[in-house]
């Protein structure tokens, strides 16, 4: 076969346009050490995580305690549960920019409806998931329906469900009248490990359970890689799609309730950080951002590297300019690390 | 499909409908003669629209625009500077009697405030004020100034804990007016009194309770030996108060905020929480309406009016609770 | 095939300017004819002049299969240099300035080009560091700028039109002109539809991958220095939802995810929506919750409307069933794909 054509089929890298440029260190990995090239190019998150939780003790005594530990762990589970939900959207290759707004809405919803309606715990709950549940619905809905741009849907519906938020507010602070609701968000099984951080985890590993070994899991790892094969083959394109967006919300709604019973109140924006970091969380884990490739698993490494991160910020006492161009560096080094190990 | 006539009669549609609609509002001026009260409109455009002191001044606003039966107009830009111009060029447009501005960035509104000036509408500056340059453009500023809550704190945090022990600071957005202030505010009260605090560490939470919760325990597995924590808000105050009481060591340490949220004041009744400084927002809103209406009246107007800040702990707290409104 | 491309951008178009004469008619009724007014055309031709170069710039980096998410902070720091240097004169600050945003897009060129990788992760990664560097330099205040001269760019006007109008008119063209008319241009087109296919007809994907961000970072740059000029100031807090408003407006103008659609033309076109939108809703006086919610509904509407618009027109075939598949090509992705 012609060079060009070799070239351009790729070596399996992914890019198959072929490398015109040197990189630096580019000899390494030849013979025997390139099992520990290939290994650490495969997972590079958990390298990544494992390099700053081995700097993090260097750095600082207190980072690698058990509580420390703990801590980051609970700090980082309400956005990782939000994160699971976008990973399995992003596999289908999809988007779910509406996440964040989602998760004020709900806590919204749930409060209110302990205030003004008079619902007890679980109706409130319940009331709460259904509005998640009726946002994925439409989001999956209007994008199968209409086949149009999954990113631009839900930022419309996202921006939507803020406004709704707002208004319902009024842009003040809800406090629940219900004393036992905090029980869910500050409550802990054993000393240290708290609800919100069990129920992450066992999550992610049902997650990933499913992705691996049922239909419906697999079936999304064909609709980000293929989707005319997948329906020729007969899988049920639209459904799928509509229950994973479903799924996102929900998770989002879940998530939204765990802060509302952490804080015991909630605002309108309360979520709005969270949209960003669950991609860069799914991302940095190692998940496609065009689809068919990705896990659950691979999230929670991403979502550790980010609450590693800030943590070690925080214990370093490294003042708000410094932290930015901390987190832009390790994104960069993460980047340039993949390259070297790529060009293999 | 549209095909292009279809298009370039659209278009002819929309201009002819423009141009009626502008010679048809082209109303006769009001007959000179009788004397009539003036009608108040002012256009207000404030920072963010998703906080609950800005609620407060809108509510205060709207509750003193019925009185003086004025038609208030609020534009909130989300914390965006360039919105924020934006949004004063369209008030101008709209020709206000008065325009009011809570400024996103104090200097980035001066061109805003100049044209407005320019173009003859007198405008009131609430809330955040602009800088020196930009006060040459503006009749007055209704606020609450962030350096006395700092200061009040400051002073507060030195008489409960006499002038010593170790500090964390929890601020909110950095580069923002507030933060700036209050904490030098803060650190000139300390002067002024001869506190020795040792500020241990110093971070943001931009604002949000979560944030802080996060934040605070940080600093407590860094610091075992912390004595107090100064939040720039109660809702930061709040969070770190959770924390606090997560980690077992309620009542070790006092929690300082400002702003006076309903449940800080709550906490500070019950003794859990240490102080806070009113941020009287909806007298900011009242205030606002009636300067608007004076400088329509052409009274002279005060340079400042500032509505009070109280220092409130558990000693006065009966006093102010009523006031806690956030 | 860049000519399908620019033809399908062109169907995007036509309803979108639809609805922007629908909106423009309904705010003149509304107000009773003052949004069609001299002043207030001349304040929103302004205004969508200031926050059009940004979504430009998306639009590029969208073609060309990637996208940037540092367009706001390089906005930001454009402008804060460009204020900030004034004590060196007036244009050697404004160079400087635009030079910044070409600077950096030169980085997230050789960075996504080189590493072969995300352009999100990249330009997620650079925003952080130009940010820093913006905190830093500022010390977190705002700047005053110190020469009058320096807001005719944004602030001033010929013979009665904004300058930042012309400014941007003669922008678009030149871009406009470049995409369509140069084989260079073209090849962005072909680079950002299926870069394996683009190589192997010989076109060099690395450079003009480059060249999008470079270009990208360029008119971000000159974004900066526009607002700047027209708050003569430089803020710390300007350019914060740039990168996602700037994805919003590109891909209503006629750019998608997965590269290789989009033109000029839209671009404007998807800023002149945008911004007829929140000019005729102050005017009018909406209530802000309301401003917010009605946005999002618009925003579905078009992309709803549009999406329906372009399955009705092409024959539906197995080539069309579901159009983000076929873009599927093999840009990089952080980790290696296991088969």
């Amino acid at each position: 076969m012609p060079d060009s054509v070799t070239r351009a089929l790729g070596d399996g890298d992914g890019e198959g346009s072929g490398r015109q440029w040197k990189v630096p260190f580019a000899s390494l990995g030849r013979g025997r050490s390139r099992w520990i090239v290939v290994f650490i190019r495969n997972e590079m998150p958990l390298v990544l995580l494992v390099v700053l939780l081995l700097v993090g003790g260097l750095l600082s005594p207190v980072f690698l305690t058990p509580r420390n530990m703990l801590n980051i762990l609970w700090a980082v589970s309400v956005l990782g549960i939000v994160a699971l939900g976008q990973t399995m959207l992003l596999i289908s290759a999809n988007f779910d920019m509406s996440v964040g707004y989602v998760v004020g809405l709900v806590g919204v919803v749930i409060i209110l409806t302990q205030t003004a309606l008079g619902f007890g715990l679980v109706p409130s709950i319940a009331a709460g998931l259904l509005v998640a549940a009726l946002f994925g619905l439409f989001n999956g809905g209007l994008v199968v329906l209409t086949g149009a741009s999954p990113f631009l849907i839900t930022l419309g519906s996202g921006t939507l469900a803020y406004s709704i938020a707002l208004a319902l507010t009024g842009s003040k602070t809800l406090y629940t009248p219900i004393a036992s609701f905090t029980a869910l968000g500050q409550g802990r099984l054993v000393d240290g490990l708290y609800y919100s951080t069990a129920v992450f985890l066992v999550l992610a590993l049902a997650l990933e359970y499913a992705l691996r070994r049922t239909t419906y899991g697999r079936s999304l790892f064909v609709l980000g890689t293929n989707e005319v094969a997948g329906r020729l083959s007969g899988l049920l394109v639209a459904r799928t799609k509509i229950m994973t967006f479903v799924l996102c919300s929900l998770f989002a709604g879940l998530a939204g309730l765990m802060v509302t019973s952490r804080d015991g109140s909630t605002v309108a924006n309360v979520g709005v950080g969270y949209l960003f970091d669950s991609i860069i969380a799914s991302v940095l884990g190692g998940t496609s951002l065009f689809g068919g490739f990705g896990g659950t698993l691979r999230t929670v490494v991403g979502v550790l590297v980010l609450g590693v991160l800030s943590n070690l910020l925080i214990l370093m006492d490294v003042p708000a300019e410094a932290q930015a161009i901390v987190k832009g560096a390790v994104f960069l080094s993460v980047v340039w690390a993949d390259g070297v190990l790529r060009s293999k | 499909m549209l095909s292009r006539k279809l298009l370039v009669s659209l278009a002819v549609a929309v201009l002819a409908v423009g141009a009626c609609s502008s010679s048809a509002t082209q109303a006769p001026a009001a007959s000179s003669g009788a004397v009539q009260a003036k009608a108040l409109s002012i256009c207000a455009v404030e920072n963010v629209a998703d906080h609950p002191s800005i609620t407060q001044i809108i509510m205060g606003m709207t509750d003193e625009a019925k009185i003086y039966n004025a038609n208030v107009t609020q534009l909130d830009p989300a914390g965006d500077p360039q919105k924020q111009a934006s949004m004063v060029q369209d008030c101008i447009t709209k020709k206000p009697s008065v325009i009011a501005v809570n400024a996103v960035d104090p200097v980035a509104i001066v061109p805003s405030l100049k044209a407005a000036q320019a173009a003859g509408i007198p405008v009131v500056m609430f809330n955040a004020d602009t800088n020196k340059d930009g006060q040459a453009y503006t009749k007055t500023f209704v606020g609450a100034q962030s350096y006395d809550q700092g200061y009040a704190i400051g002073q507060m945090m030195d008489q409960q804990m006499g002038g010593k022990g170790n500090v964390v600071i929890i601020q909110g957005n950095p580069g923002q007016t507030d933060v700036i202030n209050r904490q030098n505010g803060l650190e000139a009260a300390w002067k002024d009194t001869g506190a020795s605090f040792n500020v241990l560490g110093t971070q943001t939470a931009h604002w949000s309770k979560d944030e802080a919760v996060t934040v605070m325990t940080d600093f407590l597995t860094k610091y075992p030996n912390i004595d107090a924590v100064m939040a720039q808000d109660d809702g930061m105050g709040l969070g770190a108060l959770q924390a606090i009481q997560a980690a077992g060591k309620e009542g070790k340490i006092k929690v300082y905020g400002v702003g006076g949220f309903k449940q800080a004041c709550q906490d500070i009744k019950n003794g859990t929480y240490a102080g806070t400084a009113l941020q009287t927002s909806y007298m900011i809103g009242v205030y606002t309406v009636r300067a608007a209406y004076d400088i329509l009246m052409n009274r002279p107007i005060a340079r400042q009016l500032l509505t009070p800040t109280a220092s409130v702990t558990k000693d006065n707290i009966d006093q102010w609770i009523g006031q806690c409104a956030l | 095939m860049a000519r399908l491309a620019w033809a399908r951008s062109h169907l995007r178009l036509r309803a979108n300017v639809v609805l922007l004469l629908s909106l423009l008619a309904l705010f003149a009724v509304l107000t009773g004819g003052s949004t069609l007014s001299s002043e207030n055309l001349h304040n929103l031709t302004q205004q969508i002049a200031i926050t059009a170069p940004v979504v430009l710039a998306q639009m590029i980096a969208l073609l060309i299969g990637g996208m940037d998410l540092s367009v706001g902070a390089v906005l930001a720091m454009s402008g804060v240099l460009a204020v900030g240097l004034q004590p060196l004169g007036l244009w050697p600050a404004v160079i400087v300035a635009v030079l910044f945003g070409t600077l950096i897009g030169a980085v997230n060129g050789l960075l996504v080009t080189r590493a072969g990788v995300n352009a999100f992760i990249v330009t997620l990664g650079t925003m952080y560091l130009v940010t820093g560097a913006l905190l830093t330099y500022t010390h977190q205040q705002p700047i005053a700028g110190t020469i009058p001269a320096f807001t005719e760019f944004g602030g001033g006007d010929i013979l009665f039109v904004p300058t930042p109008v012309l400014i941007v008119l003669v922008i678009s063209a030149v871009l406009h002109g470049f995409l369509v008319y140069t084989r260079t241009g073209r090849n962005l087109y072909a680079v950002g539809g299926n870069a394996d296919a683009a190589f192997v007809t010989g076109i060099a994907v690395q450079n003009h991958k480059l060249l999008g961000f470079i270009i990208a970072g360029t008119l971000s740059g000159i974004a900066g220095v526009l607002l700047a000029s027209s708050l003569n100031s430089g803020s710390v807090q300007v350019g914060a939802n740039a990168s996602l408003t700037s994805i919003a407006a590109a891909i209503i103008g006629g750019a998608s995810m997965f590269g290789g659609r989009g033109g000029i033309g839209g671009a404007l076109i998807g800023v002149i929506v945008l911004g007829v939108l929140a000019n005729g809703m102050n005017a009018v006086g909406v209530s802000t919750y309301y401003q917010i919610g009605v946005t999002a509904v618009i925003l579905i509407a078009v992309v709803v409307l549009d999406a329906v618009n372009s399955r009705v027109v092409s024959r539906p075939s197995l080539s069309n069933i579901s159009r983000p598949s076929l873009r599927r090509r093999s840009n990089g992705v952080l980790v290696n794909r296991t088969p």
